[in-house]
């Protein structure tokens, strides 16, 4: 346990303002984000897979996305739309276009949580962690070509899936 | 509740949306702030004493009853065992395999130890478990099993009874455990363990050890490590088979396997080693009819769930009334700590509500022997999983990622002799589909296994908040 400590705070040193990011991003949420951060850590520190990791950042990172994704199923399903600070600063609309910029987004981070693991993976790193898809295609073992179908499927269901939100909402 | 201005988004609209989310930053106050916490959380968490997972097993091994649950899904993992045909086998062991399969009644004995995971921490670890076991194709299978010189366990599986007889002499408690006409039918084809054992291992990439001397007898190896072993209920695993170079009967098998445990609390190691085979024994009907003194008390029957599709059905509806989920993983291991946990550690009178069963006002021995035949539908599930898998029909899970009530994700599928798939979905009607339909399969890390699958309490995750400041980053 005591090896495993040091590396999970080695972790924490290393990558810990890169996983925050990610968190962040992900729950869209402050608090949310200190206590995922918080929860994912200690995890680590419970966790023998990370032992067993040939890439500990890969590991904790794919820990980092379940977190935050199992916390979306999780929570109450209430609606709380992202803050005004969250959203990048180019571009800012009015009050009305704001607030349904930041459904959307939600929304979108909503429809990721339903995606199959790998497609969304490949999502997460590509736009919310801007790799590039020759990179991306390193870490999963996949051809390029194949992750830019995998990303292309993925966009359409997320289109089927926000529209189904949009449907079923009142 | 969308808001007035809210459509459709298409995919150009959704790319941007993601992007936009890729530019956003942490604050980097709250970056240091939440480093340091956590950073100390990490040190506490280094100082604490391991002790959830030894604390959950010393609540099951105190509880009869629930060592009655776990021995009798343990039970049903053996029985489902009893049905795996393969493929045959290959160079000299496919005649071993062959007379193996062919064998009138035999006995063995059966040594399991256990470590890690639950039992970590224990005093004296958990304690070795020693099984004699007698298996005749026409009767049925007897085993004991011994701990400390006491007999801890007697089953009896009867063909003629359809269904077992489990005894606990410490407790005088016994069980009785109906199969269903399916799998008995498919019982009285098939029998026994560790024919199983052999069929699997000839079905797996394996390594000749070349010879060696075992107890006089001048023996032959083989060992397999593939992954395929154990139709994915090991985390890793090794086994050995040993045959009389002279007479081609197996003399020994030996198997060293991380699992999960059964009792939930992370990994455990298990080595078990079958040797002193005695084959094509006499034996007659009264070797495998249980004698029940009078002062033993009889627990609740237990019907075996069938293996079919109604039967996982009906195992997950279960599931998803009491935890509003599924499993997300359905092997015999992972079911079986599933259902572990929801005996030990939920609110009974919750999980009884949400069966229809009222246990309000009764002791917890009492809640969970009224809810226990009921709970045990559940492995209903790992039932068909496990069938699917033997039979070679590439059963595709899915719950790690499918919610109760949807109508369009695929959450199980099993391949059909035409090619297409038989499909569960997540509102579990039923279907068939193309193999291009089904889904790739999700890849769920492992991870630690410390919290209690518990949907009734409300999770321990936080609420979501308003972002106070939270900076933009500019690239």
């Amino acid at each position: 346990m005591e090896d495993r400590g040091q590396k999970v705070l080695e972790l924490l040193d290393s990558a810990g303002q890169r996983l925050h990011r990610l968190l962040t991003r992900l729950s869209g949420s402050e608090q949310a984000t200190s206590d995922l951060f918080q929860e994912l850590f200690v995890r680590l520190c419970n966790s023998r897979g990370l032992e067993k990791a040939d890439d500990p950042m890969a590991y904790a990172w794919r820990s980092a996305v379940n977190l935050a994704f199992e916390w979306r199923r999780n929570r109450k399903k209430a609606f709380v739309p992202l803050e005004e600070e969250f959203l990048p600063a180019e571009n800012q609309p009015v009050a009305l276009e704001h607030m349904v910029r930041a459904e959307e987004m939600e929304q979108v981070l909503e429809g990721l949580a339903k995606l199959p693991p790998v497609a969304r993976e490949v999502l997460v790193r590509r736009y919310l962690e801007q790799e590039p898809y020759e990179e991306i295609a390193r870490r999963l073992g996949k051809k390029p070509q194949h992750l830019r179908a995998i990303c292309s499927k993925a966009l359409a269901r997320l289109r089927v899936l926000t529209a189904s939100d949009v449907k079923v909402s009142p | 509740m969308m808001g007035d201005g809210m459509s459709e988004m298409n995919e150009e609209k959704i790319t941007k949306c993601l992007e936009a989310l890729g530019r956003i930053d942490s604050n980097p106050e709250q970056v240091g702030r939440d480093m340091e916490r956590t950073r100390q959380r990490i040190l506490e968490e280094i100082a604490r004493p391991q002790t959830h997972p030894d604390n959950l097993w010393r609540k099951v091994m105190k509880s009869n009853l629930i060592k009655f649950a776990i021995a009798a899904i343990v039970m049903i993992a053996a029985v489902a065992g009893f049905f795996w045909m393969g493929d045959g086998a290959k160079l000299a062991w496919a005649e071993v395999a062959a007379r193996v399969e062919q064998a009138g009644a035999f006995s063995y004995r059966m040594l399991i130890q256990m470590e890690g995971g639950a039992v970590a921490g224990m005093p004296g670890g958990m304690p070795e478990m020693e099984g004699h076991i007698l298996i005749s194709p026409e009767f049925g299978m007897k085993m004991e099993m011994f701990s400390g010189g006491k007999v801890m366990q007697q089953t009896y599986v009867s063909a003629a009874e359809k269904g077992a007889v489990m005894l606990m002499p410490e407790a005088k408690k016994i069980m009785r455990m109906q199969f269903s006409e399916d799998l008995l039918a498919k019982m009285q084809q098939q029998n026994n363990d560790p024919r199983y054992m052999f069929k699997e291992f000839m079905n797996c990439q394996y390594e000749e050890l070349g010879r060696t001397e075992i107890n006089g007898v001048e023996c032959e190896g083989i060992r397999t490590t593939d992954p395929k072993y154990g139709m994915g209920m090991f985390q890793e695993v090794s086994v050995e088979i040993w045959a009389d170079v002279q007479r081609g009967w197996p003399v020994l098998m030996e198997m060293d396997a991380t699992m999960n445990s059964p009792a939930g609390g992370g990994l455990m190691n298990m080595h078990m080693v079958m040797d002193d085979f005695q084959w094509n024994q006499e034996v007659t009907a009264a070797d495998f009819t249980p004698e029940i003194p009078e002062d033993y008390t009889a627990m609740p029957d237990m019907q075996i769930p069938a293996m079919d599709a109604e039967g996982a059905t009906e195992g997950l509806q279960l599931y998803a009334d009491i935890l509003n989920r599924y499993p997300k993983k359905i092997d015999m291991m992972n079911m079986t700590a599933d259902f572990t946990k929801l005996l030990m550690q939920q609110d009974k009178a919750a999980v009884g509500s949400k069966l229809g069963i009222d246990t309000e006002g009764l002791s917890e021995q009492e809640q969970v022997e009224k809810l226990m035949p009921q709970m045990m539908k559940i492995q209903g599930i790992a039932m068909f999983y496990m069938a699917m898998t033997q039979e070679g029909r590439d059963p595709k899970y899915y719950g790690s990622v499918v919610e109760p009530g949807d109508a369009e994700a695929i959450l199980l599928g099993w391949r059909r002799d035409d090619g297409q798939y038989d499909v569960i979905y997540g509102d579990l009607s039923r279907g068939t589909v193309a193999v291009e339909e089904m889904p790739e399969e999700p890849v769920i890390p492992e991870e630690p296994n410390t919290e209690i699958p518990d949907n009734l309490t409300p999770p321990p995750s936080p609420e979501p908040a308003p972002i106070e400041t939270v900076p933009v980053s500019s690239n």
